[in-house]
């Protein structure tokens, strides 16, 4: 359900060749034309495609590193060479499966923003939308799925640059693409102000959404490894994490986490969830069990095996242990390979 | 000319167009005030009546088909009307209701996808929203689930929690969509749901004049009698039949104190008197009368005045011209005690401009 967009030919205007140093290579005009009258009368962005030369010779090199960390891949967008857009504080999106790609942002929500794919030899495909706010690779690295600052929703091919609108939304959070090509998302009352937030399943091709779950007030979803999904739902005085197995209508209460929890996330088993209350970061392991507090910090991700999580504190990034114990200060924006519904 | 003065122009142009094209308050409906005290605050963008991607219909009935920000008026899509104010500016509800949820639990200023907010039930089956609020540690949620609120009652603090850029209130009325069924954004704007057009705070007044503008000369162990009239500047109408937001004059400075100056009419040691009359519209006069008793030693005093709705706000003292009566325990007997018509020193204008002038018999 999540087709590559040449399979689908509607709304897509295939990307550009810049080369910033010397003339500019007209490529597709011609195919974009020829491909289809729709895009004419509603052009999708088009990308601009630097190579790695190219990005350093014009200042925005971006050069990426990869941690192994228990396991797992951390991406890490090396300090200094980093140069998104003109907001030095660029958010790291999404990192690819295989770690070997990220999604940048140059801000977040305003009404315009700079969509970057950095790829691990340093090119880069760079794509202007109206504004950014979320992005998730699908399972196999190929494609962005992209809400952009008014919530609309978008896929993007990594490689061509190929951007299409899927839905108006709007939406927020991070979407997921699930493996059979349908994406959960969070459908908003308003960007701005959410004060309504329903999870639903998207189905591309069809454009029809289904609601998930009755919850009026979701903040964040997380695909677990037998298929269920959790997902982190305010409800009026507390948070709760709950849980829909795979292939049922059902919800199944799996925490909760009382008044004054945030930034709720969920590691892939299911088993461990993080979460951010009073400016500091709690964990709870295992069913039932009490949240610790493993010390300051907020916005905490887990990596997808639950091993270890990743917590701001102030403008740096601290990867931590589960007993609390700082493994990593980043000094850059960092991100776990194929972490899903962490915030951007 | 810079920045800020273009602002404050087109500010006050903006301002003027409103009156010219609201031609006062004749037919708003008046049952909703603005969801804050101060009355120097400024819409910077309303609501998007078009829910079409492009297209933009504003607050005055302007169609916009650019997409782009219309300061004063609205940006595409947005679905509330926001107020630019400093971080932890008073909140007020906008009309009687039921808390029936909050979030206070982001930070204060914390960029994220979801903010702190209260959201009310009215009785007229509209709810109203308060966005990007303050962290409830720092004071952004004034109420808790289930509180029955009052028009004006402050509920919370501004913040810029949520995606917010620059602190400010995101108000949102919603209305139960038949249809949809589903609340959707309404616009109080368009609808005239402000008191008086362009919508004032729900509390606000200014000084008109009083009894005796001088000094109030008491002969020891006596009673005078002293009234001030202040004219209704703000968008509730005051009332004296209620408990709950029944419009006082309290004590200040501090805030209700125990007056040394308390007569047997007053209702309590703080408060001298409630209203004369049973209400004061938007744009009235209402006064206020109550005794002063000499129980003090002879020698000079000053006692301290402002407007209160009671248990729910004080008003703005400063904008109240600061009110207070100089008192001045006299040994001498004076006109009330002489029996005869007391003779004021007749002093007008602004309180501050008082004389502390004993009084002629």
């Amino acid at each position: 359900m999540f087709a590559p967009i040449a399979a689908r030919g509607r709304h897509h205007r295939p990307g550009r060749d810049v080369r910033l140093a010397g003339s500019l290579i007209p490529v597709t005009l011609i195919l974009a034309v020829l491909t289809a009258g729709l895009a004419l009368a509603d052009p999708g962005p088009a990308a601009t495609r630097l190579s790695a030369a190219d990005a350093a010779r014009a200042g925005l090199a971006i050069r990426l590193a990869r941690h192994a960390v228990r396991g797992e891949t951390l991406i890490e967008v090396l300090p200094g060479a980093a140069s998104v857009g003109p907001a030095a504080a660029s958010r790291l999106l999404a990192a690819s499966p295989d770690g070997t790609v990220a999604a940048l942002a140059d801000r977040l929500g305003e009404p315009s923003g700079t969509l970057v794919v950095a790829h691990g030899d340093g090119s880069q495909l760079r794509l202007d939308l109206p504004g950014l706010l979320a992005a998730a690779f699908t399972a196999d690295g190929s494609r962005l799925a992209v809400i952009d600052g008014r919530g609309a929703l978008w896929q993007v091919d990594v490689q061509r640059g190929d951007a299409e609108m899927l839905a108006a939304g709007p939406f927020l959070g991070t979407p997921i693409v699930a493996s059979d090509g349908s994406i959960l998302l969070l459908s908003v009352s308003s960007v701005e102000a959410p004060y309504r937030s329903r999870l639903v399943r998207l189905d591309p091709s069809s454009g029809v959404t289904v609601e998930l779950a009755t919850d009026e007030l979701v903040y964040a979803a997380f695909p677990l490894a037998d298929g269920a999904v959790a997902f982190a739902a305010h409800q009026p005085g507390r948070t709760v994490v709950q849980r829909i197995p795979r292939g049922s209508v059902t919800t199944e209460l799996v925490a909760d986490l009382g008044r004054g929890a945030v930034n709720v996330t969920v590691s892939g088993d299911g088993r461990t969830i993080a979460y951010e209350a009073g400016s500091a970061v709690f964990l709870v392991t295992g069913a039932g069990a009490a949240p610790r507090r493993l010390g300051p910090g907020s916005e905490p991700c887990l990596a997808p095996d639950g091993g270890a999580l990743l917590v701001r504190r102030g403008a740096r990034a601290v990867l931590l242990a589960l007993d609390g114990s700082i493994l990593a200060v980043l000094e850059g924006p960092a991100r776990f390979a194929g972490a899903a519904g962490c915030p951007s | 000319m810079s920045a800020t003065k273009r602002r404050v122009a087109a500010s006050v142009l903006l301002q003027l167009a409103l009156v010219a094209w609201g031609g006062g308050s004749a037919s708003a409906i008046d049952d909703y005030t603005l969801p804050f005290y101060n009355p120097a605050v400024a819409l910077s963008f309303g609501v998007d009546r078009d829910r079409t991607v492009g297209r933009q219909l504003d607050w005055t009935g302007q169609v916009w088909n650019d997409g782009v920000p219309h300061p004063g008026r609205v940006y595409d899509q947005h679905s509330g009307v926001d107020y630019p104010m400093a971080l932890r500016s008073e909140v007020a509800a906008a009309k009687d209701g039921t808390v029936i949820d909050t979030e206070g639990s982001f930070g204060t200023s914390q960029f994220g996808n979801f903010g702190n907010f209260v959201l009310l039930q009215h009785s007229d089956g509209r709810r109203t929203l308060y966005y990007h609020l303050a962290s409830a540690a720092e004071g952004g949620i004034g109420v808790a689930i289930s509180d029955a609120v009052v028009a004006g009652q402050r509920i919370g603090r501004s913040g810029c929690s949520g995606i917010c850029y620059g602190a400010h209130l995101h108000f949102e009325m919603l209305a139960w969509n038949s249809t949809a069924k589903a609340y959707r954004p309404a616009d109080p704007l368009a609808e005239r749901r402000w008191t008086t057009w362009p919508g004032r705070v729900p509390f606000d007044a200014a000084y008109v004049r009083e009894s005796n503008s001088g000094t109030e000369v008491i002969a020891q162990w006596r009673t005078i009698t002293h009234w001030v009239e202040f004219r209704n500047t703000g968008g509730r109408t005051w009332r004296n039949s209620s408990t709950v937001g029944r419009i006082g004059l309290g004590t200040w400075s501090p805030a209700a104190h125990s007056s040394l100056f308390r007569a047997s009419d007053w209702p309590s040691t703080w408060i001298a008197t409630y209203l004369d009359v049973a209400a004061v519209a938007p744009d009235a006069v209402g006064r206020f009368t109550f005794g002063l008793r000499g129980s003090q030693p002879l020698g000079s005093y000053r006692e301290t005045f402002n407007l209160v709705a009671q248990s729910v706000h004080w008003f703005d003292h400063a904008r109240l011209g600061g009110f207070y009566v100089p008192i001045l325990i006299s040994n001498l007997p004076s006109c009330e005690t002489a029996g005869s018509a007391p003779a004021r020193t007749s002093v007008t204008g602004h309180p501050a401009l008082r004389l502390a002038l004993a009084p002629v018999c």
